[in-house]
């Protein structure tokens, strides 16, 4: 690398002031998801639905399509995407590459699994709660174990290789169980591919909601040792950094939140990688900021993503993952190029 | 009164068959920069993770400013001995002034210590290794030189009773290697015990109080570097031919390879 006279560190005072600017950007985005859909609703029937709903005014015509459909799905889409925007941050600092994603080391896809094996082996009546309390659990296991199979090694692409490799194998053992099982009340092949944003219900955005801070808390308890990870994890321990608390902390935590996610919402690709990828030309490096700004970018990613999903195609709804990766593949490669040459 | 704060009693280290460290002992006490020098393969690095609480050893204990390394926790470990190993993450995408004053973590919490001494520290820091006019830069974006620096400035902010180095001057020009072992210097006259692998031997015959001369895991010589460096020993220790005169206007004496095997 040549050397460059160019400092990329941001000042406080933006990186504070960008922090701000994306929550207004997700506010925005959220409002207009609110009233896109097949049935559109206008800003006047959106209020009037909202007072009916609070009781102040009875009989709006639209208030439970607002109330019981479209609200939760917006709040699902920017869980959805603060999850997988803040795994993505954590997730690479922990192996210090910035192009690991918690949708390529597998985390989804065995969190999708533990989602499937959840819904097929428990009784009809059984609440939301606990195929989504499952998927966190086998999400949480399974980035605690692809680290520990892979041993304590100075090199962090073997864990990733690892995760990968076992990734692929747990999504086939998914789509196995799909065909096998053919069950209605087992989403589809389409929901452990791509997502889906349709059909979330209050109770399960609950049971992901609380399951989603309590892991993202957990990772985010050690956001000042992520940053000295980064000049490796044996100079961290000479450091005085606890390594292997910190790690099992935040692969645990991120596996609990990714979980929770795809529980709610089946496996969406990409905005782990492109999330943090733009809170990181934004903020910086620094965890402090760029694990909250990776939440926001990948909320507003994939509320924006949905109402695309909704709106391209009229009445049909094309699956979340497809239009993330539609528009997240080729805007990555195009900020990884644009970006070396700045470099 | 000398206080003895690293202790190295009889410790090994084998790797299978291979024996890496053999029976070795070592101290260094406050005051003192002890230089481990010898041929590649001689189990320098070895030793150094050994002291440094990085590789227990096979047999043998290792003792740092008192206390039984293998005992401590890492935050205790860090704030007795700061270690710079020979394989640091590259890529840091950090500013230098924030790498630099990664070296206060394990200060801040600790007695006594405030942020106006973390602050103070890494500007020293930075200032002893000649990194303060990079410190808006990122590391990644430094050459291999003042990234070396940038790591020793890490150290010294760390502001530990014992510092422990690998070949921390093997990527610098000769006015920095000189500039680098003089801020060692200057950190055991604070009171440091400073043990450094050093490759050149003229550099360490300079700035240092002992040498311990390795080759295949052993010491075959612990002294000052007019004790050690004898023309038989190194000609006999490195398989080349050396003379060994006097530096012509330093005291320390001065190794010339005669280019003869």
């Amino acid at each position: 690398m040549t050397p460059s006279a160019k400092p990329d560190i941001r000042p406080a005072r933006y990186r504070g002031g960008w922090v701000g600017g994306l929550t207004g950007v997700l506010i925005v985005v959220s409002l207009i998801s609110l009233l896109v859909g097949e049935v559109p609703i206008s800003v006047a029937d959106a209020w009037r639905a909202t007072l009916s709903r609070l009781g102040i005014e009875t009989e709006a015509p639209f208030e439970a399509v607002f109330w019981s459909i479209r609200v939760p799905r917006v709040f699902a889409a920017v869980l959805v995407g603060a999850c997988l925007g803040a795994a993505g941050a954590t997730i690479q600092g922990v192996y210090r590459n910035p192009v690991a994603d918690p949708y390529l080391l597998g985390i989804s896809s065995a969190a999708g699994l533990g989602a499937a094996l959840a819904i097929s082996f428990t009784p009809a009546a059984t609440p939301a709660f606990v195929a989504i309390a499952i998927a966190a659990g086998a999400g949480a296991l399974f980035a605690l174990a692809t680290r520990s199979v892979s041993g304590a090694t100075v090199d962090p692409t073997r864990f990733i290789l690892v995760g990968v490799m076992l990734g692929i194998s747990l999504f086939a053992w998914t789509v196995i169980l799909v065909f096998v099982q053919d069950s209605p009340r087992l989403p589809t092949f389409t929901y452990f591919v791509f997502g889906s944003l349709g059909g979330v219900t209050w109770a399960a955005l609950w049971s992901a909601f609380v399951l989603a801070v309590a892991g993202l808390m957990l990772a985010m308890i050690f956001l000042r040792e992520l940053d000295l990870l980064a000049v490796g994890e044996r100079e961290a321990g000479h450091l005085g950094v606890p390594v292997a608390r910190v790690v099992s902390a935040v692969l645990v935590g991120t596996g609990i939140a990714v979980g929770a996610s795809v529980g709610l919402a089946g496996v969406i690709g990409f905005v782990g990688l492109l999330g943090p990828f733009v809170a990181r030309m934004l903020v910086g490096p620094s965890h402090r900021y760029l694990v909250p700004a990776a939440a926001l970018t990948g909320a507003i990613f994939v509320v924006a993503a949905d109402i695309l999903a909704r709106w391209l195609a009229g009445s049909v709804e094309i699956p979340i993952g497809i239009v993330t990766a539609a528009i997240g593949g080729p805007l990555l490669a195009w900020l990884l190029t644009r970006r070396r040459r700045v470099a | 009164m000398t206080t003895v704060l690293v202790s190295a009693r009889n410790v090994s280290a084998a790797v299978g068959a291979v024996v890496l460290v053999r029976d070795l002992s070592l101290t260094a006490e406050a005051g003192q920069v002890v230089s481990i020098v010898g041929p590649n393969g001689a189990g320098k690095s070895t030793l150094l993770e050994m002291l440094a609480g990085d590789r227990p050893p096979d047999s043998g204990t290792v003792t740092l400013a008192g206390q039984n390394v293998a005992d401590a926790a890492p935050l205790d470990r860090a704030r007795v001995r700061c270690f710079l190993g020979q394989h640091v993450a590259s890529e840091v995408p950090f500013s230098v002034r924030k790498v630099v004053a990664m070296g206060r973590y394990a200060q801040r919490g600790a007695p006594g210590n405030s942020a106006e001494q973390d602050t103070s520290a890494t500007a020293n820091a930075m200032a002893a290794t000649d990194v303060t006019h990079l410190a808006d830069r990122t590391v990644a974006s430094l050459s291999g030189g003042e990234e070396q620096r940038v790591h020793v400035a890490r150290m010294l902010a760390q502001n530990t009773p014992i510092i422990l180095l690998d070949e921390p001057t093997n990527a610098l020009d000769i006015s920095h290697q000189e500039l680098v072992m003089r801020s060692l210097r200057a950190a055991s006259a604070a009171g440091s015990a400073v043990v450094v692998v050093l490759h050149d031997l003229n550099l360490a015959a300079l700035f240092s109080d002992q040498l311990v001369l390795m080759t295949d895991g052993e010491a075959v010589s612990t002294g000052t570097p007019r004790a050690v460096l004898t023309v038989d020993r190194v000609s006999d220790v490195y398989g080349h031919e050396v003379q060994v005169i006097d530096h012509p206007f330093r005291d320390a004496p001065l190794v010339l390879p005669t280019g003869r095997d």
